[in-house]
């Protein structure tokens, strides 16, 4: 063999194994880093060797984690992986950057998170003096802002039953709306439904579209039909109670072109096909009172929440047929939170077109209730003790912890109880709800003396019956229950997904 | 543990390669690269590493029992030998697919049976069957030291996912091999190309299969074929892949082991395609199933189709990998006496097409485990399952991964082969051409092992396809 040939062989050796065992003796010999700020998470922690661990496999899976996370130059090369992803995600024609990125979070995403007690500014959990303030209402012009027909300031009133209405104006008593069979919504630009049925997770990957990056989603039909069944079977439990169904669309439906809709899911047609199953439940028409703001900030760009804008109009729609007057979005002291990147952002942060998402973070805007509800926390169903007090928004969550939507209700509480006790209310409301619903309640506060809110995926674990909703809601006088969820939550049932969660409280 | 990833590449793989080569003896070098393949093992599969012992052991003694006696006992004891090791595999792969379908068929309640995979097995077992066959044909001379034979059962660059290396061709490297510098440098170039072929081709070709595959009967017509063409691409990249750094890591070990795919795309006929995709698992059926049933001088119609069921079954112990099988060995049968001067006289450009679209059918046949989703899925991409032609969304996609769609292409077709051979030849030129061409080999190196190990740090990757066989 010839020796200059050699030499390139033993180049060629020794470039790839001098890289292999200096990053092998770094690896080893350097493992501080315990928190990743780029990616906004703690990093894997050495495991721990048992028997077991070493028997079921446990450990080299820990450990596979923990040596990637503690790899030498991790961070650099994060930022060279945008580099890479510039081959995996072109975008060369002129309307310029949509991507489509395959795989993406699981229709898990941030499932019961809660707030905690480091995010907060001054380090304390206490409610903050902001809600207190509230419980003296701000001074609203009552004369200017009640012209409307079916909505009205309801700054002191708080609920309006339809036997209390009747002081002021000439506006019609608000009722609660007389289930009858739905009426699909239609709408020009929707296509009509194809016969996509999809079981299982229903998300498919995440699009980038527009300066926001958003979920994609299947439509499962069977799944869809079932969520009517399950209302209706919890309306035939309860008959004296009014049920409200809201199946709440995802960012995309109004967000990016309807073609871009995975497979044929528009959420209209979903909205449909799940509320046309309700017999006796009242279904809220939230994607048309979606649709009328569709341009508005009723979404994060970064987060797979709606705003509480987007909450709002929801709330409105509900109050259309839950039988009380919405208030005006002026009557409303507000506040915004100005840098938010949310759940959805860690996914596309290494795509070039995604992480310049970060750029342009979302802000979040709350908007305080009005008439001084407060709210407890507790954790069984008889709600022994005295629960711990938290906000129905928390409005001191310190700038560097990313989750502000977590200022919702502090996040995902098994069971909170709202209370009111500033209006005059015959009415006590149960909300079943994942996270969607927690933007909404502080609204519903204003209106309900009081209100259970339950969080499905914190009860009846690991096959022990923890709570029993008919029980639960018959012990408490309840006249009112509303089950809001995302539309992505309302069609999987499978086990581990928030129907699944749902279905589990009843008997 | 698996081949792509850094715990492998940045930690086992320096920790080996360095004792391995720090020790003089071979005996030495022998031992130690057993105890690492059985560590490589257990990590994935800790238990089941007591499996792989026993199977080693139990071909052991049957090989020394094999080639102590003669006629009857000896020919008995072989049977012994196979019996045990299907017997093994047939428990662990196929037991809960046979309870569930007796039970179905006969109405009762049998127990249903949910044993995990061990790892591998599909492979070890059959590599251990070629040894105790060998013997008693007399092709390989018996093993009598144990850690010799567990070397070959369980060496770790092949162990998991093939090729089924037979002990026939690796006995006489087993007692008697070197690393030269040429083989260690070609060995690595290798490994890198099939960690390239796997981090950065099959494994985003997987993610966009798996998303366009999953939208059902009423998903794009394109998108289902878009879907499957990108399968076709991942499993062969991906199962390729392994081969070629298996291959590779041979090489550094001073072992040769054969090939095992040869653009298999570029196929001209289904008999064809099977000679150039999984070669050893083809040939394992050739030489222990089909000729001794008689091959082509005694029913060679039964023992074609007999070999095509057994290759559908060995994937799986699922239907829709039987009907695979059957597939095949019916397009075999249909190639070999009615088409077979057909397929001669057509100019090659259309036999490939023909033979591609053949292929692509039979993937989706293999991707979809569930013949409902089977079904719904040929009703989607022959226009009858009421979903568009196309959609933005998918034109997008298209557009997204043009340049991955690309590079797909041009690997499947044979410019690997090309560019090997011109660098040969320059550097058998010797002088400047030399020193070009391995330069470049050198570059080409650093930029795919760079660009893996961002991948490795930055991707959470899936495990190789053919891990589930």
């Amino acid at each position: 063999m010839k020796k200059a040939e050699n030499k390139w062989y033993i180049a060629i050796i020794i470039a790839f194994f001098l890289p292999m065992l200096a990053f092998f003796v770094i690896s080893v010999s350097d493992t501080d880093a315990v928190r990743s700020e780029s990616e906004n998470r703690q990093l894997a922690d050495f495991p721990d060797i048992t028997v077991r661990s070493l028997l079921n496999g446990d450990f080299s899976a820990d450990f596979e984690a923990y040596y990637s996370d503690t790899f030498p130059y991790r961070e650099q090369m994060l930022s060279a992986s945008k580099l890479i992803n510039r081959f995996y995600y072109v975008t060369f024609r002129s309307e310029g950057t949509t991507v489509i990125v395959p795989g993406g979070p699981g229709n898990t995403i941030g499932d019961g998170e809660t707030l905690p007690s480091d995010a907060f500014d001054n380090g304390t959990t206490e409610a903050p003096p902001v809600t207190d303030q509230s419980t003296t209402p701000p001074v609203t012009d009552q004369s200017s802002s009640s012209s409307q027909d079916t909505t009205r300031d309801q700054t002191t009133q708080g609920t309006t039953l339809p036997e209390t209405s009747e002081t002021t104006s000439t506006t019609p008593p608000a009722t609660v709306m007389r289930p009858s069979s739905w009426v699909p919504v239609t709408s020009a630009s929707v296509a009509s439904g194809g016969k996509a049925d999809h079981d299982g997770s229903s998300q498919s990957g995440l699009i980038i579209y527009n300066g926001a990056v958003m979920e994609r989603y299947y439509m499962s039909k069977n799944g869809l039909t079932r969520y009517g069944e399950t209302l209706n079977s919890l309306k035939t439990l309860l008959p004296e109670v009014n049920v409200f169904a809201m199946v709440v669309p995802k960012a995309i439906e109004y967000k990016a072109p309807s073609s871009y809709s995975s497979g044929s899911c528009s959420a209209l047609n979903a909205m449909n096909a799940a509320y046309s199953a309700l017999v006796d439940v009242i279904p809220v028409d939230v994607w048309s009172a979606l649709d009328a703001h569709r341009d508005e900030y009723i979404y994060f760009r970064t987060d797979h929440h709606w705003t509480q804008l987007g909450a709002y109009y929801a709330y409105r729609a509900l109050a259309e047929v839950g039988g009380f007057y919405a208030n005006e979005l002026e009557s409303y002291q507000s506040g915004t939170y100005n840098k938010f990147i949310g759940s959805l952002f860690p996914y596309v942060k290494n795509i070039p077109q995604g992480a310049a998402l970060a750029d342009n973070p979302d802000s979040l805007t709350y908007y305080l209730p009005l008439t001084g509800a407060t709210a407890r926390i507790y954790y069984d169903q008889a709600m022994s003790g005295s629960g711990t007090a938290i906000n129905l928004i928390t409005t001191n969550i310190k700038d560097s912890f990313s989750n502000k939507y977590l200022c919702f209700l502090q996040g995902d509480q098994p069971l909170i109880h709202v209370t009111n006790p500033n209006i005059e209310s015959e009415r006590k409301l149960i909300v079943l709800k994942e996270s969607y619903g927690n933007a909404i309640v502080p609204f519903l506060s204003d209106h309900f003396s009081d209100i259970f809110v339950i969080d499905p995926r914190k009860w009846n674990g690991e096959g022990e019956k923890s709570f029993d909703l008919i029980e639960f809601a018959k012990a408490n006088g309840v006249t009112d229950i509303l089950c809001v969820s995302s539309l992505n939550s309302a069609q999987v049932f499978g086990s581990g997904y928030y129907m699944n969660d749902f279905t589990n409280l009843l008997p | 543990m698996v081949f792509s990833t850094l715990t492998f590449v940045y930690l086992f793989l320096p920790v080996t390669v360095i004792l391995y080569f720090l020790l003089p003896s071979l005996k030495a070098k022998n031992i130690i690269l057993t105890v690492m393949s059985l560590l490589f093992y257990a990590w994935g599969e800790p238990i089941f590493l007591f499996l792989m012992l026993f199977t080693a052991l139990l071909n052991f003694v049957c090989g020394l029992l094999i080639d102590r006696t003669e006629g009857k006992k000896k020919k008995a004891w072989l049977v012994v030998s196979v019996v045990l090791n299907l017997g093994m595999l047939g428990f662990f792969k196929y037991a809960g697919f046979i309870l569930e379908n007796l039970s179905a068929l006969t109405r009762l309640n049998l127990p249903m049976w949910q044993i995990a995979l061990p790892i591998g097995i599909s492979f070890y077992t059959f590599q251990s069957m070629t040894y105790t066959i060998d013997v008693y044909r007399g092709d390989a001379a018996v093993q009598r030291s144990f850690y010799k034979l567990l070397l070959y059962i369980s060496m770790f660059p092949q162990l998991i996912a093939g090729p089924i290396v037979r002990y026939a061709d690796v006995s006489v490297q087993i007692e008697q091999r070197k690393t030269t510098l040429q083989g260690a440098a070609n060995g690595i170039t290798r490994f890198l190309i099939g960690m390239g072929k796997k981090l950065l081709i099959a494994n985003y070709c997987g993610k966009i299969c798996t998303s366009l595959l999953a939208e059902g009967s009423s998903g794009t017509v394109l998108g289902g074929w878009v879907g499957l063409i990108m399968f076709a691409f991942q499993i062969y990249f991906d199962f390729s892949a392994y081969s070629d750094m298996a291959i590779g890591l041979g090489h550094i070990f001073g072992f040769n082991f054969k090939e095992n795919f040869n653009y298999p795309y570029t196929a001209t006929s289904i008999t064809d395609f099977w000679r150039r995709w999984h070669i050893s698992l083809s040939s394992f059926f050739r030489d222990y199933v089909y000729i001794p049933l008689g091959g082509n001088r005694r029913m060679q119609v039964r023992n074609i189709f007999v070999v095509w069921l057994l290759t559908g079954f060995w994937h799986g112990a699922e239907w829709n990998f039987m009907l695979w099988g059957v597939y095949f060995g019916i397009l075999l049968l249909l190639e070999k006496f009615v088409f077979a001067k057909l397929i001669a006289a057509l100019p090659k450009l259309i036999t490939r097409a023909v033979t591609l679209f053949l292929v692509l059918m039979s993937w989706a046949l293999f991707y979809f485990t569930s013949l409902e989703e089977l079904g719904s899925f040929f009703m989607r991409i022959f226009g009858a399952g009421g979903g568009a032609a196309v959609s933005d969304a998918l034109l997008t996609l298209l557009e997204n991964n043009s340049l991955l769609i690309a590079v797909c292409i041009l690997a499947s077709l044979p410019l690997g082969r090309l560019v090997g051979g011109l660098r040969s030849s320059m550097i058998r030129d010797g002088g400047k051409l030399e020193n070009v061409a391995l330069s470049l080999n050198l570059i080409f190196n650093l930029v795919v092992f760079a660009v893996c190990t961002v991948v490795m740090v930055t991707e959470t990757y899936n495990p190789f396809l053919y891990f589930r066989f």
